[in-house]
């Protein structure tokens, strides 16, 4: 190895972590803010209590995140460096979410782990998944069309649900998730839509993550 | 620009994401500090004499709790509250009382809020306990009667 492409080796491999080591603190961040705005019962009023425990713009955060890294990140490996980064973000949110829980309410580790685990046990497939949209959402044909659509996907049972519960929950929950999640098809200007894909799109990632995050969300994490 | 960083950076990030997943998936955690069901029934007793039930209701006899289940500190307790509330809460539901005596037990129920059950409820519990109370002050007392279907009528 010259010693030009050992110094490119090492500035790649710092780089990279740099990125996993900044995820993992937004992710922290995120996941601590989320469990204050879930148990401060007498600062905020219920719509924020359940903003803390919504799923979807949490991880919408992450995701805009990740894609904005992936952005930067040369074409080589990087739908796995992008699941890499993601994972520390999503394993930072939900440890930091529970730990502080945990702390809060005085909990035993043995309390707090078996409403953490299949979370953190789901982290690796899903941050496959998140990474592989991701990536793909740079791209400029259908397929980059369909990612771009899937964070309304999965932000639509939120937005539902919360949405159902009163006009301050509308406001506080749904009309931020859907914001965040409309984002990254905002920001692709002069793209030229395939209207039948992104339908398709929103129905089935829609009617996909409202049966999954139905049964998983955090807010029945009991 | 950013250079490409060694696979074996690579993977070993994902041996470590994969390590950790799988701990997720695959462990239990260490075994809870469960209480016996006699600790748990002394918790709902001591619960109990400080909790004013509806009236026509009293403290059941036999407690739900056997030494084939564990329970966590405090289910005693949590377990005593959550009696209390039903009993206002089908007392609240109950067609055959007057308007204002209903009202009058509806506005017993945020008083749940105060308990140890309550405190100590996951986020989502909590969060959904405070609708079905406040849907319940509103006049919904769809979700209110399905919590506390289990209780009965009065006795």
């Amino acid at each position: 190895m010259t010693e030009a492409s050992a110094e490119t080796t090492a500035r790649g491999r710092l780089s990279v972590w740099l990125f996993v080591a900044g995820m993992a603190g937004a992710g922290a961040l995120v996941g601590l803010l989320a469990q204050v705005l879930r148990q401060n019962t007498k600062t905020f009023s219920g719509a924020f209590m359940d903003l803390g425990a919504s799923t979807a713009i949490w991880l919408t955060i992450g995701f805009l995140l990740a894609r904005w890294i992936a952005q930067t990140r040369p074409p080589r490996d990087r739908i796995a460096w992008i699941s890499v980064v993601l994972a520390a973000y999503l394993f930072a949110w939900l440890i930091a979410y529970h730990t502080l829980w945990g702390i809060r309410e005085q909990l035993d580790f043995a309390q707090v782990w078996p409403q953490m685990r299949f979370w953190i046990a789901a982290v690796a497939p899903v941050c496959v998944a998140l990474g592989l949209v991701a990536v793909f959402s740079l791209r400029k044909d259908w397929l980059g069309d369909a990612c771009l659509i899937v964070p309304i996907g999965w932000s639509l049972r939120d937005a539902y649900f919360y949405g159902h519960q009163g006009v301050s929950e509308i406001v506080v929950v749904a009309i931020p998730t859907l914001l965040a999640a409309l984002i990254p098809a905002a920001t692709a200007r002069r793209r030229r839509w395939r209207p039948l894909v992104v339908a398709a799109t929103l129905l089935l990632s829609g009617a996909v993550f409202y049966l999954l995050m139905s049964r998983f969300t955090l807010d029945s994490s009991s | 620009m950013h250079s490409v960083p060694p696979r074996s950076s690579l993977y070993c990030a994902a041996f470590a994401i994969l390590a950790l997943s799988s701990v997720g998936l695959l462990w239990h955690g260490p075994a809870d500090t469960a209480g016996s069901a006699s600790s748990v029934a002394a918790e709902y007793r001591k619960e109990a004499l400080d909790l004013k039930l509806a009236p026509g209701w009293h403290w059941p006899t036999t407690l739900p709790f056997t030494n084939n289940s564990g329970y966590g500190k405090g289910a005693g307790t949590a377990r005593a509250d959550e009696y209390w509330f039903c009993t206002w809460a089908r007392r609240a539901l109950s067609r055959s009382l007057g308007l204002g005596t209903r009202r009058q037990a509806l506005e017993q129920l945020p008083k749940l809020r105060g308990t140890y059950a309550y405190a100590h409820y996951i986020p989502d519990t909590r969060s959904s306990m405070d609708a079905m109370i406040n849907n319940a002050l509103r006049g919904n007392t769809s979700e209110l009667n399905a919590n506390c279907s289990w209780l009965g009528s009065a006795r």
